[in-house]
């Protein structure tokens, strides 16, 4: 087995925007690092700074602090077309003057390659990205879609070491985006190329991610992954932009060896993991699925439900009005247990609370 | 197929609200250029009148003059006349190496301007316009006079030691050349400009990323990208230059006669021949008319 070597290492990054009172920090000392033949998700917010970040490791923004690191070796003195390093451009950056097939074929025929070796890989590309029959068009005459595709195939045909997503299924139809995500997970493991992809989608990130970096306001928020940051949150941003859940200030009731056990509104008491609270009072977050909506527990009023076909989100509400959302699983056959308007109570089991660090 | 791309919403409902308003054009284009134009037709084949002026005759003695010498008589077998197509060859010349000067000074200067942060660009665009308030027979004669034999530029040259006597300019094809590039300058660099303005330089990256060097990406997506305002550029410098009589009365001499001299000079006083003027000048717009259909047809072909 070969070792899984560091591809790209993302080394306390900074990036200042500006000069003088009208600057911007746009990264704030970001690290993580991604391995080879890894398939990376970078997740964030719109304006995080995903986009900077992908830009500076293709090489078309400097750095103001830090370093990246691509095999070891330092990136910050090659130019951009020095650098085995391929981008989907979240805007696909086409030209205009160029037919999909000629566009596509032209990083290999930078590199070097004869007309007839890259034509035969411009068919390749063309075939996986389902534009055979779009070869002669100009960029002008496709969709969005289309489009975003043509991008995605021009920055894999010259196999790079490293691939660079910008959110390049975000034009794409639900069912096409699905079936592209299988393409590229599939195309990535074929080609043992490093993908980096960026999304603010986190469906997206946690399905297609092996491991991810979460980002906020140029900051990294947590790097590991996809299930290491859906159930082991370290901050309510990560817990509330991954999945929904349900945040309660909560007190500490006891913080022993075993854990802290914190009561939250309504007098319920639970056992939370995580980091140890400092103070008597801390904040907790418990996911919706981790309840149990039944007849035994914390008592509440259903408000609202809505079916989602494979469960039904529960919109309770505890007796001191502390709106909580539950998810339930649906059963074959098996009614709704509660209607809008019912009494029921609430439970959760062991280890559905975390102690949230921030 | 080119259609498609090119047809921005050209709705059928708002049409006939568009012809109205090209009216005044119309009218203008009607009135001062084709009936001028057409009236010029007609001279061309008319017959001379010896103080100036024409004789409604119908004569193709212009056209015959212009394209072939029968000797000092008239009498002798017709043999094509170098003169005029000497001259005409020459103003082609003089006007392409114009343009092609005006180009390699423009486009730098437009990648400049259009490459300022947008607050500076138009003060930068205003002083290229700066010299075109003075009047271009204002600018050609303070050219003159600046360039000949004992002017303030050979004294100058002289000063520095550059030069130990004066050389000639004026009168050359160089100070012909000087006056063309001169006059026409802005109207390469306004229409780059305003191509370069536009280019998405996002693209530039796209060809670093697909490995291309800066020359590879400048000449194989930026020239690209911005060659209509490069070709609208070249027209609006070469049409006027091939015609252009100011600089190469003033500046050129006798010697060094283009087009527009020739044509001005048919239309001067008693020793005119307005037919001949004319049919110069039909020959003229035919060629230009011929260059510009022929450019059309390729650039049609290429985007279908
Ligand atoms: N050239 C620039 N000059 C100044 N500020 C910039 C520049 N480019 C980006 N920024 C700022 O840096 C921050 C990060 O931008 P970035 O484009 O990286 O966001 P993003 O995470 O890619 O967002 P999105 O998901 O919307 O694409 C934003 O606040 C943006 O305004
Ligand atoms: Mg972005």
């Amino acid at each position: 087995m070969k070792r899984s070597e560091i591809a790209v290492e993302i080394a306390g990054v900074d990036k200042v925007f500006g000069t003088g009172p009208g600057q911007s920090v746009a990264l704030d000392n970001i690290s993580f690092t991604v391995a080879d033949n890894e398939f990376f998700t970078l997740l964030g917010p719109s304006g995080c700074g995903k986009t900077t970040l992908l830009r500076i490791m293709a090489g078309f923004e400097s750095l103001s602090g830090g370093d990246v690191l691509l095999f070891g070796t330092r990136l910050a003195d090659l130019p951009p077309n020095k650098r085995p390093i391929n981008t989907v451009f979240q805007n696909y950056a086409l030209f205009p003057h160029l037919s999909v097939a000629e566009y596509i074929g032209c990083g290999r025929r930078m590199l070097g390659q004869g007309r007839a070796e890259s034509e035969a890989r411009v068919a390749e590309m063309l075939r996986l990205v389902q534009l055979d029959a779009m070869a002669g068009r100009k960029p002008a005459q496709l969709s969005g879609g289309q489009q975003q595709r043509v991008a995605l195939a021009r920055a894999l045909a010259p196999a790079p070491k490293v691939l660079l997503l910008d959110e390049p299924l975000s034009a794409l139809d639900l069912k096409l985006r699905q079936q592209m995500r299988i393409e590229l997970q599939q195309i990535q493991e074929e080609t043992g190329i490093t993908f980096i992809f960026v999304t603010h989608d986190q469906e997206e990130a946690v399905a297609m991610a092996v491991r991810s970096a979460v980002m906020s306001a140029g900051r990294r928020q947590q790097f590991g992954s996809a299930e290491e940051i859906y159930e082991t949150p370290r901050n309510r941003f990560v817990a509330d932009f991954i999945g929904e859940t349900n945040f309660f200030e909560a007190a500490v009731v006891s913080n022993t060896g075993a854990g802290t056990r914190v009561r939250i509104a309504g007098g319920l008491e639970v056992d939370a993991a995580g980091p140890r609270p400092d103070g008597a009072k801390t904040m907790i977050s418990i996911r919706p699925e981790r309840f149990d909506l039944g007849v035994e527990g914390l008592p509440c009023t259903v408000d609202k439900l809505v079916y989602l076909g494979t469960d039904t989100h529960y919109h309770v509400r505890l007796s001191d009005g502390t709106p909580v959302m539950v998810r339930a699983q649906n059963h074959l056959g098996a009614a709704h247990a509660f209607a809008p308007g019912d009494s029921a109570a609430l439970s959760v089991g062991p280890g559905a609370a975390r102690v949230l660090a921030d | 197929m080119a259609g498609l791309a090119e047809s921005g919403g050209s709705s059928s409902a708002f049409a006939p609200a568009r012809l109205w308003l090209m009216l005044p054009s119309w009218v203008l284009i009607g009135f001062f250029l084709l009936l001028p134009v057409l009236m010029m037709l007609i001279y061309s084949f008319l017959t001379k009148e010896f103080r100036g002026g024409v004789i409604w005759e119908f004569s193709l003695a212009s056209y015959d003059k212009f394209f072939f010498d029968r000797g000092l008589f008239g009498d002798e077998p017709p043999r094509i006349e170098w003169t005029y197509l000497g001259i005409f060859w020459r103003s082609a010349w003089q006007a392409g190496l114009a343009t092609l000067l005006c180009l390699l000074v423009g486009f730098p200067t437009a990648w400049f301007i259009a490459t300022r942060p947008a607050r500076s660009r138009a003060i930068w665009l205003f002083l290229v316009t700066v010299p075109y308030w003075v009047n271009l027979l204002i600018r050609t004669v303070s050219m003159k006079f600046m360039i000949r034999d004992n002017g303030p530029v050979n004294e100058w040259l002289m000063a520095l030691g550059v030069l130990d006597a004066p050389i000639t300019m004026i009168n050359t094809n160089f100070a012909v050349q000087l006056g063309l590039f001169y006059s026409y300058l802005p109207f390469m660099v306004l229409p780059i400009y305003a191509a370069v303005e536009r280019y998405n330089f996002a693209l530039s990256e796209a060809a670093a990323d697909l490995y291309a060097s800066r020359w590879q990406t400048l000449r194989l997506v930026v020239l690209p990208v911005v060659k209509p305002g490069i070709v609208a550029g070249s027209i609006l410098v070469f049409v006027p230059s091939l015609g252009a009589f100011l600089a190469p009365d003033l500046l050129g001499g006798a010697k060094n006669w283009m087009i527009g001299s020739l044509i001005e000079d048919q239309f001067k006083g008693a020793a005119g021949n307005w037919p001949f003027g004319a049919a110069v000048a039909m020959v003229l717009l035919s060629i230009v008319l011929i260059v510009l259909f022929l450019y059309a047809r390729s650039q049609n072909r290429v985007s279908g």
